[in-house]
C-alpha cells in the first residue's frame, strides 16, 4: 500500500514537473556523498575525498543537461525556457529587434493589403456557385476579346448553344427618367435584362416576379424591376408596389437615335438587397426583342455536369453568322469568370504593384536575415560560452530558432493591425468611386494574411538557422580565446554585399512606386482658378424638347431661371462633365503643316458665353463667345493657351482655323483663354477648345453655378427653379465640382496611397538595413579604429576610411537599381496612360536624390561614430 | 592494473545487468559494475545517470524513492518486465559478439 502511495506521489510530482530538477540534484548529491564517504573509508582526507568524488563524476552541468534531454516532455518546457531566454536576448538589443520586427511586419501587412485588394476587385459576382457562371465573349482573330456583343448575336447564340442551362443578356450603364412618383421626374441608373436572369443569378425576387419571355416579345410594354435600395428610398418600402403604373423614358427603348419619350411602365417586382448585376444600378428593365442593342453583356450558367472545358470547346466553334464591328475577324467564342471587369482593367497596374510588394517583402526578409546574422555574429562569444558550459549543439540551434519564431510573432503583431487598417482605409476610399460596383467590398484576406505570416516565419527561421548552424560548429576554445569571433574579412564582404543589394533594390522599388505615385498624384490635385467647393454642377436632359435647336433653347431658359436663384453669383452651361471633357484629335488649317502632321489630342467642351466668367478663365487674346455666335453663323471657338501653343507655336492663334475630321467644317479661333484643369492628365492636359452651345446639337447640359453661399443649401432652390420651368425634367448629378472630381479620382487616389506606402516602406527598410549592417561593421572594427586613431588618424581620415568605399558602391548600386526600376516602370506607366498624369523628368531626379540621400545618411551615421573613437576606451574595452 | 575505457554503447547493457539481481540506487549500480568487472571497467560515474534516465524513459527500468542502507533518501532503480526481456536479448547478442571477436582476435 505504501509503495502504491509513493508511486502515485511520484507520478504527481513527475507530472508537476517542478520537482524534476530538485530530484535530479538530490540524486546526484547522494551519489557524490556516498562516493566521498567511500573515499574517506579508503583513507583520504575529507576535502580530498569530496574533490576526488566530483572529479570521478565528470562534468556536472553536462550530466544535468544530458539527463534533462532524456525526458520527452521536458522538450516543451525547454522551448518555453528558450522563449523566455530568447525574449530577454531580443530585448537586450531593442533597436535591432524593433527594426527587424517592423521590417517583417510592414512587409507582411502591405503584402496582405495588396492581396486583399486584388482579391476584392477580382471577386466574382455575389451569386451562388458563381464559378459556374461565365461571361461569354467574342474572340477576335487579331488576339483580343470583345466583352460585349449585339443583341442579335446573343439571340443567334442562345438558340444553338447546349453547354449552358441558363443565359441572360444585360445592358448596364443606362438611365431611366421616372415621372409619376412624387412631384418631379427623377433620373435613375438602370440595366436592361432579358429572361433567364433568375437561372443565371440563381435569384428570386423579394416581391413580384422577374422578367419572362413575355417581356421579350417585340411590342412588350416597359416593365421595371426595382432594387431593394430604390424601393426603400424612392417608394418608401410600399407594400403595394407590385403592379404600380409609372411614366418612364429610357434610351434602352429607343430605336435609331430618337429622343426617348415617356411611356407607360409597370413595376413587376423588387429584388432582395444582396442581388447585383455587374454594374451599380437602381433598377432593371426588360429588353424586348425589337431593341436591336449593339452592346449587351452575356452571362451563362454551366449546365449541371458539363465541365468548363467542354463548354469552352463548344464555344470555340460558335459565332459563325455573327455581325461584327468593322475590321474584326471571328475566331470563335470564349468565356471568362463573371467578375466586375475592374480587375482586368487594372491588370498591369495590379501586377506591377504586386511585383513591388514582393520586392518590399524580399527586402524585408533580406533585411531581417542580415540583422539576425549580424546579431548571431555579435553573440558568438555568448554561444561559445554556453557550449563550454555544456549546452549541446542541438540546444543552441533550437535557441536560435525559438528567437526567430519570437521575432516572427512580433512581426505579426505589427503586420496584422497594419493590414486591417490599410484594407479599411482603401475600402473607404474606393467606396467613393461611383464606377465601382457596390458588391465589391475589400476585406482583410485571411488566407493572404496567413500565407504572408508563414512566409515571414520561414524567412525568420531561415535567417536564424544559418547563424545557429554556424554557431553549432564553433570551437568553443578558439572563440573564447580570440574574443572577436568569425572572420572579419568574410563579414566585411557579406556586409558590403548586403548594403549594395539593399540600396539597389530600394532604388528600383522607389523609382517604380515614386513614378506611379507621381503619375497618380498628378490627377488627384485639382488646381483650379475657380473655387471647386463653391461651384455647383447639375445635369439636365432636355432631349424631350425634340429636334435642334429646341433643347438648347430650353436649356438657355433654364439657365436664366437658375441664375436668378438667390445665392447664385454667376451661371453658365456646358455640355460635357466639367472636369472630365471629351478628347478629340484636331488638325490646324495651315499652309506649312500638311494634313496628318502637327495634329494633337485636345479636350473638347461646349459652353455658353458665361462659362469663362464662372470658371475664372480670363480671355487673354481676341474675344470670348457671345450670344451672337449662334446656329447657322460661322463656326467659332475659344482655345486654351496650351492648345494655341500646341497648334500654332510662337504665333497668334486668333483668326486661325482647325477641324476634327475632313467631313467637318473648319472652325475659326476667335479668342484664347487660360488653361483649366481636368481629371484627364494625359499629354496636352491643358489643351482644350470651347465651342458655343448654340452651334452644337446637344440634347442636355450641365448648369454651372458659382455660389456665394453654402452650395448644398442651393440644391433644393435649384431643383425648384428647373422644375418650375418643366416638372418632367429630372435634375441629375447635382454636386460641387470638387465632389465630382473626388469621385472621379477615387481609385487613382487609393492606388496612389498604396503606392506611397510601398515607396516609403521600401526606403525605410533599406535605410534600416544599411544602417544596421554599417553600424555593425563599424562596431566590429572599433579596435582597429582605436589603433588608427592612436597612431594619429584624424576624424577626416576615419570618415574617408569608412565612407569612401561605401559611397562608391552606393553610386554603383543606385545606377543598377535605377536601370531596373526604369525598365520595370515603363509598361506600367504605359498602361496607365490616360488614367494618370505624365511624369515630369524632375521626378526621376528627385527620387534618385531621395534614395541617395537616405542611403548615404544610413552609411554616414555609423561612420560618424567611427570618427569619434576614443582609442584609450576602445582598446581597454576589448 | 589500468582501467579500461568503456566500449561505446555498452553502458546501457552494464546498467541493466547490474540491476538483474534486484533494485539498486545509482551509486550502487556504479559500484556493482566496478566490482563485478574486477575493478577494470571505469564508468565515468556522471555518465551513468543520463543512461539511467534514458532506460527509464524507454520503460526498461523504473525508479522510486526509498531508504538507503545508511537511512538516506535515495532513488532506487529496478528492471521492468520489458527491461528483463531486453537484458536477455542483449546478453545473448553480447555473448555471440564477444565470442566472435575473441575467436578473431585469438586466432589471427
Amino acid at each position: 500500500m505504501k509503495r502504491l502511495l509513493d508511486a502515485l506521489h511520484n507520478r504527481f510530482r513527475r507530472a508537476a514537473g517542478r520537482s524534476f530538477e530538485a530530484e535530479m540534484d538530490e540524486e546526484i548529491r547522494f551519489h557524490l556523498e556516498m562516493r566521498a564517504a567511500r573515499n574517506v573509508e579508503a583513507g583520504m582526507e575529507a576535502a580530498d575525498a569530496v574533490r576526488q568524488a566530483r572529479r570521478g563524476f565528470g562534468h556536472m552541468d553536462g550530466v544535468r543537461e544530458a539527463c534533462r534531454d532524456q525526458r520527452s516532455f521536458e522538450y516543451l518546457r525547454e522551448v518555453i525556457k528558450d522563449a523566455r531566454y530568447g525574449w530577454r536576448a531580443l530585448m537586450r538589443m531593442p533597436a535591432l529587434t524593433a527594426a527587424a520586427a517592423l521590417a517583417l511586419g510592414v512587409g507582411v501587412g502591405l503584402m496582405s493589403v495588396e492581396l486583399s485588394f486584388v482579391r476584392g476587385v477580382r471577386s466574382n459576382l455575389p451569386i451562388p456557385d458563381a464559378e459556374r457562371v461565365r461571361e461569354i465573349q467574342i474572340q477576335a482573330r487579331e488576339g483580343f476579346r470583345l466583352s460585349s456583343m449585339s443583341m442579335k448575336n446573343y439571340e443567334t447564340w442562345r438558340r444553338t448553344q447546349r453547354s449552358f442551362s441558363d443565359t441572360v443578356a444585360s445592358a448596364g450603364g443606362w438611365t431611366i427618367d421616372v415621372s409619376g412618383n412624387g412631384a418631379y421626374a427623377r433620373s435613375y441608373s438602370t440595366t436592361g435584362l432579358t429572361s433567364g436572369a433568375a437561372g443565371v443569378f440563381a435569384a428570386r425576387p423579394a416581391m413580384g416576379r422577374m422578367f419572362t419571355t413575355a417581356d421579350e416579345r417585340p411590342s412588350a410594354p416597359l416593365t421595371i424591376l426595382l432594387s431593394h435600395q430604390m424601393w426603400v428610398r424612392e417608394f418608401g418600402s410600399a407594400a403595394d408596389i407590385v403592379g404600380r403604373r409609372l411614366r418612364a423614358r429610357t434610351g434602352l427603348r429607343v430605336k435609331d437615335k430618337e429622343a426617348p419619350a415617356y411611356e407607360d411602365a409597370t413595376v413587376i417586382g423588387v429584388m432582395p438587397s444582396e442581388f447585383a448585376t455587374s454594374r451599380n444600378t437602381d433598377c432593371w428593365v426588360n429588353l424586348s426583342a425589337e431593341q436591336r442593342l449593339a452592346h449587351v453583356e452575356v452571362l451563362a450558367r454551366l449546365r449541371d455536369g458539363v465541365p468548363l472545358e467542354t463548354a469552352e470547346a463548344e464555344l470555340a466553334t460558335q459565332g459563325t453568322g455573327f455581325e461584327l464591328p468593322a475590321g474584326v475577324k471571328l475566331r470563335g467564342l470564349a468565356s471568362e469568370p463573371a467578375d466586375s471587369g475592374v480587375g482586368s482593367r487594372l491588370t498591369i497596374l495590379l501586377s506591377t504593384l504586386f511585383g513591388v510588394v514582393a520586392g518590399v517583402m524580399a527586402l524585408a526578409c533580406v533585411n531581417v536575415g542580415t540583422l539576425l546574422t549580424m546579431r548571431a555574429l555579435e553573440r558568438g562569444r555568448e554561444l561559445a560560452l554556453r557550449m563550454a558550459l555544456g549546452a549541446t549543439r542541438g540546444r543552441l540551434v533550437r535557441q536560435m530558432l525559438v528567437e526567430s519564431a519570437l521575432l516572427a510573432g512580433l512581426a505579426a503583431a505589427v503586420g496584422i493591425p497594419l493590414a486591417c487598417v490599410g484594407v479599411n482605409l482603401l475600402d473607404r476610399q474606393l467606396a467613393l468611386d461611383e464606377t465601382k460596383p457596390e458588391w465589391i467590398k475589400l476585406q482583410v484576406d485571411g488566407v493572404a494574411l496567413a500565407g504572408m505570416f508563414a512566409a515571414s516565419l520561414i524567412a525568420a527561421l531561415a535567417a536564424g538557422l544559418l547563424p545557429a548552424l554556424r554557431a553549432a560548429r564553433i570551437d568553443a576554445n578558439s572563440a573564447l580565446k580570440n574574443g572577436a569571433w568569425g572572420s572579419s574579412l568574410r563579414l566585411g564582404r557579406l556586409a558590403r554585399g548586403m548594403v549594395a543589394f539593399q540600396s539597389a533594390a530600394a532604388c528600383a522599388l522607389l523609382l517604380i512606386t515614386g513614378l506611379l505615385l507621381e503619375s497618380l498624384l498628378g490627377v488627384t490635385r485639382l488646381d483650379a482658378p475657380y473655387d471647386p467647393t463653391r461651384t455647383l454642377a447639375a445635369y439636365v436632359d432636355a432631349g424631350s424638347y425634340g429636334e435642334d435647336p429646341a433643347p438648347v433653347r430650353a436649356m438657355q431658359q433654364m439657365l436664366e431661371r437658375a441664375a436668378a436663384v438667390p445665392g447664385v453669383e454667376a451661371a453658365a452651361l456646358c455640355a460635357r462633365t466639367p472636369v472630365h471633357p471629351y478628347t478629340f484629335s484636331v488638325t490646324p488649317r495651315d499652309a506649312q503643316a500638311e494634313a496628318g502632321k502637327n495634329r494633337g489630342y485636345v479636350s473638347y467642351q461646349v459652353v455658353s458665353p458665361e462659362f469663362f466668367g464662372v470658371m475664372q478663365a480670363p480671355i487673354s487674346q481676341g474675344r470670348g463667345l457671345t450670344s451672337a455666335d449662334r446656329e447657322g453663323g460661322e463656326p467659332v471657338a475659344v482655345v486654351s493657351e496650351s492648345m494655341a501653343g500646341l497648334l500654332w507655336p510662337g504665333r497668334s492663334a486668333v483668326g486661325r482655323q482647325f477641324r476634327g475630321s475632313e467631313r467637318e467644317p473648319w472652325v475659326t479661333v476667335v479668342g484664347v483663354c487660360a488653361d483649366l484643369p481636368t481629371d484627364n492628365a494625359r499629354v496636352n492636359a491643358g489643351a482644350a477648345f470651347y465651342r458655343p452651345i448654340a452651334q452644337d446639337q446637344t440634347k442636355g447640359a450641365f448648369l454651372l453655378l458659382r455660389t456665394g453661399v453654402e452650395p448644398h443649401s442651393l440644391f433644393r432652390p435649384l431643383r425648384d427653379a428647373v422644375h418650375g420651368f418643366d416638372p418632367d425634367l429630372p435634375v441629375e448629378k447635382l454636386s460641387t465640382i470638387q465632389e465630382m472630381y473626388d469621385r472621379r479620382v477615387a481609385t487613382p487616389r487609393a492606388l496612389g496611397a498604396l503606392a506611397a506606402a510601398f515607396a516609403l516602406s521600401a526606403l525605410a527598410l533599406a535605410a534600416v538595413g544599411i544602417y544596421g549592417v554599417t553600424g555593425f561593421s563599424v562596431r566590429k572594427r572599433m579596435r582597429e579604429f582605436g589603433v588608427r586613431v592612436a597612431l594619429g588618424a584624424s576624424p577626416r581620415d576615419m570618415a574617408k576610411l569608412t565612407l569612401g568605399r561605401g559611397a562608391l558602391q552606393l553610386a554603383a548600386s543606385l545606377a543598377a537599381g535605377g536601370a531596373v526600376g526604369l525598365l520595370a516602370s515603363r509598361p506600367m506607366l504605359e498602361s496607365l496612360e490616360g488614367m494618370t498624369g505624365k511624369v515630369p523628368p524632375s521626378a526621376y531626379v528627385v527620387i534618385l536624390a531621395v534614395v541617395a540621400i537616405s542611403t548615404f545618411a544610413a552609411l554616414w551615421l555609423p561612420a560618424r561614430e567611427a570618427t569619434k573613437v576614443d582609442p584609450a576606451e576602445t582598446l581597454r574595452a576589448e | 592494473m589500468a582501467k579500461l575505457e568503456l566500449l561505446q554503447g555498452t553502458l546501457d547493457l552494464l546498467a541493466l545487468s547490474a540491476l538483474r539481481k534486484g533494485r539498486l540506487h545509482g551509486f550502487a549500480i556504479a559500484e556493482r559494475i566496478l566490482r563485478l568487472s574486477g575493478e577494470t571497467l571505469a564508468v565515468e560515474e556522471g555518465s551513468l545517470y543520463p543512461a539511467l534516465y534514458r532506460l527509464e524513459r524507454q520503460g526498461l527500468i523504473e525508479a522510486e524513492w526509498g531508504q538507503s542502507e545508511n537511512n538516506r533518501r535515495a532513488k532506487f532503480y529496478s528492471l521492468t518486465r520489458a527491461g528483463r526481456k531486453r537484458l536477455e536479448e542483449e546478453r545473448a547478442g553480447w555473448r555471440r559478439m564477444s565470442l566472435a571477436v575473441t575467436s578473431v582476435v585469438e586466432s589471427a
